[in-house]
């Protein structure tokens, strides 16, 4: 502190004398008032999210596996109608395909609470919004998981791919499609997620493509498209993290 | 306890929904009165901590709501203007999902949703999809989640909307014994809801609070403003063209009864009558004048 | 751990003495500060009061980051702003001649010319200032307390400090 500040800490910094009769009253009411209090005793984010597995994630979950079956159904209608060097030649794209799905497709879960008017309601409950979409994701996340194991899966055990190659082809369009859609819901309302997500991932499968019909994809798994997984991940978790601030919670 | 709501404002890109509100709230039942459009639902959001307001602040007992975060959540009911319920649930599975929400142990909320089902007259239904329920019966469901944490500050909008007559009494009598020792909010373009059972009243217009007071201030503000006149029933439309008709009762020998409001006696042979909140609301918003009731 | 932090945790736990000792660790600071913003004595002892009981209320949803003499600061800060909307009858926060001198305290000449120079400084200035030298908090704790960004803490605490040093260069002041 300098000499001005210093006078005026003096100055200001009046010694106060406590009446105890006053504080000890203070001291009294608080603590009656403390006994008074009623106990509010409420369950812990561990236990809520078991309780919502059962309302929301095996919902979630059945939802998923009929979406990993009609992928599998298409990727085997697709390999039964062309030969196996067009198929080779079409995987990359299709397995991108697939990644975009994985995640477009719990759009609609994801959207009940606007379409079923719950958002509201659920929004101004003890567990917040955020919160419960913190759950929701994670309900999700384990779909999108074993949906995209098994497909990489299906993929090695017909031997059309290497791993690295298979990973790389469903996992990279996957985390871009995730990383978007979670930018979506940190930085807008809820009600805007089935348009703006269906630009993001129709513009996604454009690019691969694209990519298709100039041969642009990587024919190994490089450091560099290790890299890029990383980077995509961690991405996705600064955009969990900003869901707090952001304004999910938000009406229109 | 308090809830103090201090220069709440909600700017949209078209308009000014909320503009400079403030107001105390203590225990007891308050009504919120205004038309469609005033701004009551985009202040209750505010309240509820859903809808950021672009400027203001809302305190609960000395501690702005933002910084209480699941604390002031913890204590609140909300019941919104518009709400639905997932097509899969029951009565008594939607109670257990917002029960789970609002974070209360397996046990006592059980028990809660026990005792709502029973005083809400809920209980032959509680196995019953929702979307089955009758319009009236869906909007008890509704109050009854939003009392399952017991709350100290209750906001409710619109809350008998779709609600019989028999239905809104048994609600406003729910609610007075409700309101000792806690914060009632009830928004309603229906004055009788609030009528004979709010402390306080505030009449929202065009995103400002006009009017508030107790009800007995606010229904001063028409002493000498209400009359009453027998016309013949022929002459009915030419006088709904010129004055302010709040009600018409038919009487015999082809003549009609009528209330209106206004400044001076305008139909002869009128005599004053004993104002009411209503009168004072349709004085407001002669718009709802066919609507109201 | 300091022992803030050990009591605020055995007052959660709803042991007595930790709350005993929590407020007579905090009274005096949060006195001052109510005898700055309150027209006498007994209301500001109304305002520390009711300071404590609300701080109580809502002790469960303090999250102990350290900051829990901004807490309770807040709370103060509304708790005056509300008693002086509807109890207290004097409008202005700090009347021009502004001295302790309802407490009984004789201040040298010299500190009373100080208050007044604060009590003349605009209403947002005059509050940092009583936050940062009065009560001595730090410029992160008045940006807790007032809702304020941090730079524009600092901003305005230096625009009041400047404001002072002239006051104090016009009234001959060294």
């Amino acid at each position: 502190m300098n000499e001005l500040e210093k006078r005026l800490s003096a100055a200001l910094r009046t010694d106060i004398e406590i009446d105890p009769t006053h504080i000890n009253r203070t001291i009294l009411d608080v603590q009656e008032a403390c006994a008074a209090q009623p106990y509010r005793p409420r369950i812990g984010f561990k236990q809520f999210m078991l309780l919502q597995a059962r309302f929301y994630g095996v919902r979630m979950w059945l939802w998923q596996g009929l979406v990993l079956t009609a992928m599998l159904t298409g990727l085997n209608l697709v390999k039964i109608n062309i030969t196996l060097q067009y198929l080779l030649r079409m995987l990359p794209f299709l397995l991108g395909c697939c990644g975009v799905a994985a995640i477009t497709a719990t759009v609609p879960m994801l959207y009940r609470s606007i379409r079923y008017q719950m958002h509201e309601t659920e929004c101004a409950c003890y567990f917040s919004g955020v919160q419960l979409l913190w759950a929701r994701l994670l309900f999700m996340g384990i779909g999108v998981l074993l949906t995209l194991i098994v497909t990489v899966g299906v993929v090695i055990g017909q031997c059309w791919l290497g791993t690295g190659c298979a990973i790389l082809y469903v996992c990279v369009p996957c985390l871009m499609t995730a990383c978007g859609y979670l930018a979506i819901l940190a930085h807008t309302e809820l009600e805007r997620l089935p348009v703006l997500g269906s630009v993001l991932s129709g513009s996604l499968v454009l690019v691969l493509r694209v990519m298709l019909h100039f041969d642009w994809y990587p024919q190994q798994f490089g450091i560099g498209s290790g890299l890029l997984c990383l980077a995509l991940a961690l991405l996705c978790v600064a955009q969990v993290r900003h869901l707090a601030d952001g304004t999910y919670t938000a009406v229109s | 306890m308090e809830l103090i709501i201090e220069h709440m404002t909600k700017r949209f890109q078209d308009k000014t929904a909320v503009d400079d509100v403030s107001l105390q709230l203590m225990p007891g039942v308050w009504g919120l009165l205004g038309a469609n459009g005033a701004g009551k639902t985009t202040l209750m959001r505010m309240i509820a901590g859903i809808l950021r307001p672009t400027a203001g602040e809302i305190r609960y007992d000395g501690v702005e709501i933002g910084a209480l975060g699941a604390a002031w959540r913890n204590v609140f009911g909300y019941l919104p203007q518009e709400f639905g319920f997932y097509p899969e649930f029951t009565v008594k599975n939607y109670l257990e999902y917002i029960t789970a929400l609002k974070g209360l142990p397996k046990a006592e909320g059980k028990k809660r949703i026990d005792t709502l089902l029973d005083t809400l007259t809920l209980g032959d239904v509680r196995d019953k999809k929702i979307i089955k329920l009758s319009g009236g019966m869906k909007r008890r469901v509704g109050i009854a989640q939003a009392l399952l944490n017991e709350p100290e500050v209750l906001v409710l909008d619109e809350p008998t909307s779709g609600l019989d007559p028999g239905e809104r009494v048994r609600f406003r009598n729910l609610l007075s014994e409700f309101a000792q020792d806690r914060i009632v909010l009830i928004s309603t373009h229906i004055v009788s809801d609030v009528e004979y059972i709010a402390t306080r009243n505030a009449i929202m217009k065009d995103g400002k609070i006009i009017s508030s007071g107790t009800t007995e201030e606010l229904v001063r503000e028409m002493d000498g403003k209400v009359w009453t006149a027998c016309i013949n029933a022929s002459d009915l439309m030419r006088y709904e063209h010129e004055v302010c008709v709040v009600s018409v009762r038919n009487e015999t020998d082809n003549r009609i009864s009528i209330r209106y409001l206004a400044e001076t006696p305008l139909i002869p042979l009128s005599a004053q009558a004993e104002p009411r909140l209503e009168d004072l609301y349709l004085w407001l918003f002669p718009q709802d004048v066919h609507k109201e009731g | 751990m300091t022992r803030e932090d050990q009591l605020i945790r055995q007052c959660k736990a709803g042991e007595k003495d930790a709350l005993d000792e929590l407020i007579r660790m905090y009274y005096p600071d949060i006195l001052r500060y109510c005898l700055w913003h309150a027209p006498d004595r007994q209301s500001a002892e109304d305002a520390t009061h009711e300071t404590f009981l609300k701080a109580i209320r809502h002790l469960d949803s303090y999250v102990h980051r350290g900051y829990f003499r901004a807490f309770l600061y807040r709370i103060a800060a509304n708790t005056c702003v509300d008693m002086r909307r509807n109890k207290w009858s004097s409008a202005a926060s700090l009347p021009d001649d502004l001295v302790l001198e309802e407490c009984g305290y004789r201040k040298a000449e010299a500190d009373a010319d100080f208050q007044r120079m604060v009590g003349r400084l605009p209403v947002e200035q005059r509050e940092l200032v009583l936050l940062r030298f009065a009560q001595q908090l730090t410029l992160r704790e008045i940006a807790e307390v007032t809702g304020l960004p941090l730079r524009t803490v600092q901003s305005r605490l230096r625009a009041a400090l400047k404001k002072l040093k002239s006051s104090l260069l016009e009234g001959g002041w060294e």
